[in-house]
């Protein structure tokens, strides 16, 4: 799965026209765009309305293992020496306003540019603004790291920023913005597709046949899948003491918990079950 | 190798130190992102280590406390109180599945401290306060990495060696893998510092040691430094088990003593894998379809290892064929 994420429609659109990504009505607090296994999401300007943004997307999905995000935007830049149109994949994210820094892990082979960014709580019209950084700055990124990095690891996040100006910004308009995006394409494109291509671990799997046995207890308990994770855990732990599982197990499952707190009391009575052997 | 190398995350306060410009000129073309703190980087939650192994970066920075530390109770000590082992470097460019680093650190990438004079006056200010005075201080130096493995880039290894050449009281072993013993020839070797090589059968080389040297590499660069006069250790350890654990370690063992002279040989340690069992956790997390979860484990006193009635006959059929060739005095297994 992959989640994109803009601050603007004008920079969605052209990945909307080139993934066909089409609206998605059950999503009510934000412009949310979907088609098979990319969703994008438009947040609105602003450190605050992105991490809200990003919040509410990651908060519903229910495994995030195999997710990954990308940041995608227009950004000013404090030297002329980073062309405009230029896109960067950004390495170090600082927050202007709290000091504190966040650090995607870039491990995917790109061939774009690097740079730092900070993110800052007002527009940087010029330098005095922007203080004594160097590189790119926005007003969304900070607020996008710590969003998706309370759900993620800084393996599942990146950011690719678009220079749009070097601290002039007042002449850009939405239609300028989508030109920008629309003309680093081939390149945002082909990050996505790097980033698609790679393979993150998955879920930890017990040997057989104890992967059968949390694969009984998960349908007929019907476990959450926080809940299976702590399954699984216990087990492995179960049967390093033991050297095996202990076969009684099938008893907590009968008969079929008639609702969740039963469930959950039952699961419970199992968890003992497996750590007192 | 796992490693490119691609990024250099360099702490403000190693900006100035030599070696800082030493390793950032061996790799020109590294991206450079100055932080503030290693720590906000190297300790990140969430890290994927295993990911991380495919593209390590580099880190360099101050180490400010913990310059030295007293050995833990699963490392080789010889049940000696003046055991201590330091950091000079943190991980790895090897990737062995059994690796307790894994288990220790958040993070795979490579931590380099530039500020090695404070690490080496650290032991010099320990070597009089070391419990047991008749004794030299055992100081093991490359515990949480593989020095020798990337000495021609990240050039630490030289300079312990003469540090500790010229030191009294003190015993350096420096463990090691690595095959890369070309640059042995331009440093003299010292009569107490004790190269370890960790020697294992080709088949858990390629299941399990990625990255590592082939062992007849191994075995060839440990004749190399045997040559340069260099005092070698032996150690098979960890032994992983496995349903013919005795064929293949046995015979690794006389492979070992036909191509190498065993009186030049200085002990040998053996010992079956083991890890703590918070690191334990960590490792099957991280490795969950590895070999070394089917091993038959058992925890005692926080220690995964083998079951003990397994590790007895460990020791006896490994000492056995080690005394084919050493004295006993030579031959430390490795005891709970
Ligand atoms: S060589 Fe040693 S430090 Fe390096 S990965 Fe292997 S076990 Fe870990």
């Amino acid at each position: 799965m992959l989640i994109i994420h803009t601050a603007l429609l004008c920079e969605a659109r052209p990945l909307i026209d080139r993934y066909r990504l089409k609206k998605d009505f059950s999503f009510t607090k934000f412009d949310v765009f979907t088609k098979d296994d990319i969703t994008l999401i438009v947040s609105g300007i602003g450190r605050l309305k992105t991490t809200v943004a990003v919040t509410y997307l990651l908060a519903k999905q229910s495994d995030l293992s195999q997710a990954k995000i990308l940041n995608v935007g227009i950004a000013g830049a404090t030297s002329r020496q980073f062309d405009f149109g230029q896109t960067f994949l950004v390495n170090q994210i600082i927050d202007t306003s709290t000091g504190r820094c966040y650090y995607p892990d870039v491990l995917i082979n790109h061939d774009l540019p690097e740079n730092t960014l900070a993110t800052f709580d007002k527009i940087v019209e010029d330098q005095s603004v922007a203080g004594d950084h160097q590189g790119l700055v926005d007003m969304e990124a900070a607020g996008f790291a710590a969003a998706a990095l309370t759900f993620l690891g800084p393996h599942q996040i990146t950011l690719a920023k678009i220079v749009s100006d070097h601290l002039d910004i007042d002449h850009l308009s939405a239609d300028g913005v989508t030109e920008i995006v629309a003309g680093e394409l081939p390149r945002i494109t082909r990050l996505i597709e790097l980033i698609q291509a790679q393979k993150l671990p998955e879920s930890p799997n017990l040997p057989q046949p104890e992967q059968a046995v949390i694969d009984k207890i998960t349908t007929g308990l019907k476990l959450t899948v926080a809940q299976q994770a702590q399954l699984r855990n216990t087990l492995f732990d179960c049967h390093l003491r033991s050297g095996e599982i202990p076969p009684e197990w099938e008893q907590y499952l009968k008969p079929a918990p008639d609702s969740k707190s039963e469930r959950n009391r039952r699961f419970v009575r199992l968890l003992d079950y497996f750590r007192g052997q | 190798m796992a490693s490119n190398f691609g990024h250099i995350y360099l702490e403000e306060a190693a900006a100035d130190y030599p070696l800082t410009a030493e390793i950032c000129a061996n790799f020109p073309a590294a991206q450079r992102i100055n932080i503030r703190n290693y720590r906000h980087f190297f300790n990140r939650p969430n890290q994927d280590y295993n990911l991380q192994k495919g593209g390590l970066k580099l880190i360099l920075a101050v180490k400010r406390d913990d310059l030295l530390y007293r050995g833990s109770p699963e490392c080789q000590d010889f049940n000696s109180a003046n055991f201590y082992y330091n950091t000079p470097l943190v991980n790895c460019v090897y990737d062995c599945e059994y690796c307790y680093l894994q288990g220790k650190y958040q993070s795979a990438n490579l931590l380099v401290f530039v500020n090695q004079d404070d690490l080496m006056a650290a032991v010099t200010g320990q070597i009089p306060r070391r419990p047991e005075a008749e004794r030299p201080l055992l100081l093991a130096l490359s515990y949480d990495t593989d020095l020798l493995a990337i000495d021609n880039r990240i050039p630490i290894f030289k300079p312990w060696v003469e540090f500790a050449r010229t030191a009294e009281n003190l015993l350096v072993e420096i463990r090691t893998k690595s095959a890369a013993v070309a640059g042995l020839k331009s440093i003299a070797s010292g009569k107490n510092i004790l190269l370890s090589w960790t020697v294992s059968p080709q088949r858990i080389i390629d299941l399990i040691e990625h990255f590592t040297p082939a062992l007849d590499r191994r075995i060839q660069a440990i004749g190399v430094a045997i040559e340069q006069g260099w005092q070698v250790r032996l150690s098979i350890d960890p032994v992983i088990h496995s349903e013919d654990w005795p064929q293949l370690y046995l015979a690794m063992i006389e492979r070992l003593f036909t191509r190498l002279p065993a009186s030049a040989i200085h002990d040998i340690q053996f010992g079956p894998f083991r890890i703590n069992e918070n690191y334990y956790r960590r490792l099957r997390r991280a490795r969950p379809r590895s070999l070394i979860l089917m091993q038959p484990l058992v925890v005692q006193d926080g220690i995964v290892s083998w079951p003990p009635a397994q590790q007895t006959e460990l020791r006896k059929r490994i000492s056995d064929q080690l005394s084919r060739y050493l004295p006993d005095e030579k031959i430390h297994p490795w005891q709970i």
